[in-house]
């Protein structure tokens, strides 16, 4: 079946259906969760919540976008409520020396992707993320983050230019 | 932005999605997800309301009703009729918050069952 007869039938209550529709994009959508949030329970909850929005909402999902950016739009309207939620738990426990055991990148502390969080606001970050990973187009990511495409190219430039300036990845990539 | 800043982020990138694949070979998500839904499309709380909202229409058409006999039976009234006025009018004024009880009690009792989630979570994260 094609994604779209997949959507079809998944409309019509077809859980068989959106669950091919899930193992399409749970990498994709994962892949993002990991990166973004500041650990794997995390990155679990909203994948799940994601999917489960995803299909209880099927019936509001506009077909002039691709599949992908719906999904990637849900899980950013998580993600927020979620920093709300966990923020005060977080910040208690963030001098905790046990955060690292569930740290995304406890075994890659040198991804470029951990070392740019501290450096990006989180639309920022995203901004980076759909543009250079998920190759989505301004319109996609405008559409994503909820903000025109003006937002997106002067943001993104801003982002760019920030990355440049920054000295920490500069003397990485020298040291690799 | 350098042409190496942008090909670190692709290659770092695959060694995330590779994480995400390892991870996602043990999670099993779509049965998660599919389980979730099965239990949620299940779930009685979604009917409840409905039940409530009934009982509040049929409270308002036997109030509407009982009003109408007594408006086509005036000998039988004259007894009682001050004390059906008061019973209709407290009726009337109680519906509001019947419906309102009926329709936002079950979401009440879901909010508090998740703040009891995310305080045991808090706890267990304390514990780390």
């Amino acid at each position: 079946m094609t994604e779209q007869q997949l959507i079809t039938e998944a409309k019509l209550g077809a859980t068989h259906c959106f669950s091919q529709l899930v193992a399409c994009y749970q990498v994709r959508l994962y892949s993002y969760l990991l990166a973004r949030c500041q650990n794997s329970h995390d990155a679990d909850d909203v994948l799940q919540e994601t999917f489960i929005s995803a299909f209880k909402y099927l019936d509001s999902y506009d077909e002039q976008w691709q599949f992908s950016t719906w999904l990637f739009t849900i899980a950013r309207r998580i993600l927020s409520k979620l920093k709300t939620v966990y923020h005060i738990a977080l910040d208690a426990i963030s001098q905790h020396d046990h955060l690292t055991e569930i740290d995304p990148f406890k075994v890659d502390q040198n991804n470029i992707w951990k070392l740019i969080k501290n450096d990006l606001s989180s639309d920022h970050y995203d901004l980076i993320w759909f543009f250079y990973v998920e190759q989505a187009s301004i319109k996609e990511i405008a559409h994503i983050m909820n903000q025109s495409e003006s937002w997106v190219k002067t943001n993104l430039h801003r982002s760019k230019m920030k990355l440049s300036n920054n000295s920490a990845l500069e003397l990485m990539l020298e040291a690799d | 932005m350098n042409n190496e800043i942008e090909q670190q982020l692709k290659e770092d990138s695959l060694s995330i999605k590779s994480l995400a694949e390892r991870r996602l070979a043990s999670l099993n998500l779509e049965q998660q997800v599919i389980g979730a839904l099965e239990t949620k499309q299940n779930s009685p709380l979604t009917k409840s309301w409905h039940y409530g909202l009934a009982a509040a229409v049929s409270l308002t058409i036997f109030s509407w009703l009982f009003s109408q006999h007594i408006m086509t039976h005036p000998e039988e009234i004259n007894a009682s009729q001050l004390m059906v006025e008061n019973t209709l009018q407290s009726n009337l004024k109680s519906l509001p918050v019947t419906i309102e009880q009926s329709i936002n009690q079950p979401l009440m009792d879901e909010q508090d069952a998740i703040i009891a989630d995310l305080k045991a979570l808090k706890k267990q994260i304390l514990s780390i």
